[in-house]
């Protein structure tokens, strides 16, 4: 093995596993509980709330890369689209990156189809923006003023453009919930949306939402947390030991 | 009373914005000339480079774009001319797309200062590539520039090993890639310049050594000229970001006066939701 | 599982072994081809771009024949900005003098504007954001000002402790939870990341065919 990889492949053994219990569990009928996340509940208000007032759901996804958090908001957004398609309101999703774009429109797509609301489906309505931060954030503000959204959901890997967008639907009155595990989007969410979704927390929505259809998502969420548990063992015994002068924890993840 | 605490706790946005950019203003006109604090990771940036002997090389990555080019504006020039006081070879190279105007721009101030191209520097071309090139960079240096001409300077950069340092002027990710593609494996300490808003993900890699020195945003540039003794646009914009400062600090008083105000009245709204 | 979908699924799984792989074992076969694949990885990016522009051309001519709005005009200018740039690009190069002056007289000065405007809304958000509503709101107000103080020279004048406060805010309470949140959000990454490898979520790759 590659040096320097060898603590890594044990983490991802022990992830593996502790996954693999917890999927022969849930062949054995057993249904693991996951606890629902603040901001998972407002968007189902949110998107009640905009059926209501007659206007559309705006859901941006940044323009940040094709990450990990990026995947786990195409199942919030496949779950919002499905509920936009049952209840007849509108959704205008914008996209950062052309590779996000293709995907999202995959992805409302086919809810539109599994809701059995194809003929609501407006290709339009999912549109590639631009990359450059500047003027995605330009043009997502141009978007909120002239399609009057009732609500500005923002989930995704996003860049400095989080503090323009959220602020001027903010000053608009939406309703904002935000969901990315960017640190340098998280700070600027806190201060003007209504609820944030912080780093982990849009992985277990994405589970929490899709527990009966998915429920390898729940699993995987466990197995994160039994990682999670040996990661802050594995500092505790650490730090005390390193402090106390033995080195041997630094040593074994050197391997 | 209670309509003095309502307008403080709501003063109109567009006032909120005049403000601040009359203070600036004010600020940019009538210097002040004051301290600028030091952070630890300017001064172990500049201890880095001036322990630097004359005649070593260096990189001078740069993955600066068109919104990062305020924040870099006063740190980029004051780590070249810091480098050209002290004799060291610099190899500069645009990690960015969009960065290869501002290496021109840097390399035009090297020529400025009295460099030659050839002897005392070489000018890279961009590859793309990001976090792939940065690696190639490492495995395979010369490769990654076959067709370049052969030069005194250029001949001596054999591999990566042939360099002291990486300085990294980035508003992205490319110095995350030089901890891990250059500074870890090859053991070349790695100096990096950020955006302002980037210094609180690096601070761990400086605390545990990944990184030689930080500096972060104009401040950082500031630090950096105080620092090397030469101040320059950096230090000159110190006082403006002071008072901008301070202006957000007085609206935050006045605010909470107003909200504290109006909540004993029972007609507070504002703050951060979901507390 | 459709046929398509079949392969989509076959397809990512099969290069995220490989590249998977890769990070542990040195084995020339294996690297080489993880390189590749990297590589590819740019060429697919290019391709979607092209896609992403046509999809605003259409959106923009959409509107344009429709007239939709007060603005529809703007549509107008974002296509002239969308095609001119590229075919001059193309025909002329990126290093021609007629690209890179469209380049530094519209994009340089634009999006150095705009991000400057980032302070403005920062300045808007925090007035109304730090209130002093309980104990987590006085934390955030109470960081956040020690911050700024120990930034600026006047602070180092009249508050001589607060450079050294706003350094340890910095680099001890900030530095921590950086430290935690990178931990838990890597965690995170490699759960979605194994759920790709294992072929479990197919939502991105079938065009939101459910993991089923």
């Amino acid at each position: 093995m590659i040096k320097g990889t060898v603590s890594t492949f044990g983490a991802l053994v022990l992830f593996i596993g502790a996954w693999l219990i917890f999927a022969s569990g849930t062949k054995r009928g057993k249904r693991f509980s996951i606890r629902r996340v603040a901001g998972i509940q407002a968007v189902d208000e949110a998107v009640e709330r905009c059926t209501e007032m007659g206007r559309p759901v705006h859901f941006a996804t940044g323009t940040g890369a094709l990450d990990s958090s990026m995947i786990a908001s195409f199942a919030i957004m496949s779950y919002i689209a499905t509920k936009c398609a049952q209840m007849d309101t509108g959704l205008i999703v914008s996209a950062g990156l052309p590779e996000i774009y293709q995907i999202s429109e995959g992805v409302v797509r086919q809810a539109y189809v599994e809701a059995g609301k194809m003929g609501s489906f407006r290709a339009e309505n999912v549109r590639y923006l631009t990359s450059a931060v500047a003027a995605y954030e330009i043009a997502v503000d141009g978007l909120l003023h002239r399609e009057n959204p009732g609500a500005n959901l923002m989930f995704g890997p996003f860049n400095a453009e989080a503090m323009m967008i959220a602020e001027r639907g903010n000053r608009l009155g939406l309703v904002q919930i935000a969901g990315t595990n960017s640190f340098l989007s998280l700070a600027r969410f806190v201060a003007t949306c209504d609820y944030v979704l912080i780093g982990d927390e849009l992985y277990s929505a994405a589970a929490y939402l899709f527990r009966d259809k998915e429920p390898d998502r729940v699993n995987q969420v466990l197995a994160q947390d039994v990682l999670k548990l040996g990661a802050f063992l594995v500092i505790l015994i650490g730090t005390i030991l390193t402090s106390s002068g033995n080195g041997i924890v630094a040593k074994l993840l050197a391997k | 009373m209670n309509r003095l605490a309502e307008w403080l706790s709501n003063i109109d946005v567009r006032i909120l914005q005049a403000g601040l950019v009359i203070v600036v203003v004010f600020a940019l006109v009538n210097p002040m000339g004051l301290s600028v604090p030091i952070t630890e990771g300017a001064t172990r940036a500049y201890e880095s480079i001036n322990s630097l002997p004359a005649g070593s090389k260096v990189i001078f990555a740069v993955s600066t774009n068109p919104g990062s080019a305020a924040e870099h504006a006063a740190m980029g020039p004051a780590i070249l001319k810091h480098l050209v006081k002290d004799k060291i070879k610099i190899a500069f190279i645009p990690t960015g797309s969009q960065a290869t105007a501002y290496v021109a721009d840097y390399v035009n101030q090297a020529k400025k200062l009295g460099y030659k191209e050839g002897t005392d520097f070489v000018n890279l071309p961009f590859r793309a590539g990001d976090e792939k090139f940065v690696a190639s960079l490492g495995t395979g240096f010369k490769s990654v520039y076959k067709e370049l001409p052969s030069s005194p300077l250029w001949d001596s950069m054999v591999d990566i090993k042939s360099f002291s340092m990486w300085i990294d002027i980035s508003g992205g990710q490319s110095q995350m890639w030089a901890i891990a593609h250059i500074g870890d494996p090859f053991k070349i300490p790695v100096v990096s310049g950020v955006n302002s808003n980037m210094i609180m993900n690096l601070e761990q890699y400086l605390k545990s050594g990944q990184l030689s020195g930080l500096l972060g945003g104009l401040a950082g540039g500031a630090q950096y000229e105080v620092l090397s003794g030469a101040p320059a646009s950096g230090v000159a914009s110190m006082d403006a970001q002071g008072f901008g400062y301070l202006w957000i600090i007085l609206l935050l008083i006045l605010g909470n006066i107003g909200y504290l105000t109006s909540k004993k009245a029972g007609t507070a709204k504002g703050g951060v939701t979901g507390d | 599982m459709k046929g398509r979908s079949a392969l989509a699924v076959l397809v990512s799984t099969l290069t995220a072994l490989v590249v998977f792989a890769a990070r542990f074992v040195d084995v020339p076969v294996i690297t080489v081809t993880s390189q590749r694949i990297m590589e590819w990885t740019v060429v697919v990016a290019a391709f979607a771009l092209g896609l992403g522009a046509v999809n605003l051309a259409r959106v923009s001519i959409k509107n344009i024949s429709a007239r939709r709005g007060k603005s529809w005009w703007l549509n107008i200018v974002t296509l002239v900005f969308l095609v001119v740039p590229a075919v001059t690009g193309i025909a002329l190069g990126p290093n021609h003098k007629n690209y890179l002056w469209m380049y530094n007289t519209f994009y340089v000065p634009l999006n150095a504007s705009i991000v400057a405007l980032g302070v403005f809304w920062i300045c808007s958000a925090s007035y109304r954001a730090f209130r002093l509503r309980n104990l987590h709101s006085f934390l955030l107000l109470a960081s956040s000002t020690i911050v700024m103080i120990g930034s600026m020279g006047l602070g180092q004048k009249y508050l001589p402790y607060s450079p050294k406060m706003s350094e340890w805010i910095l680099n001890v309470v900030s530095s921590a939870i950086m430290r935690s949140m990178g931990i838990i959000t890597a965690i995170g990454m490699a759960g979605v990341g194994l759920r790709i490898v294992v072929g479990l979520e197919r939502r991105p790759l079938a065009g939101g065919d459910s993991g089923e």
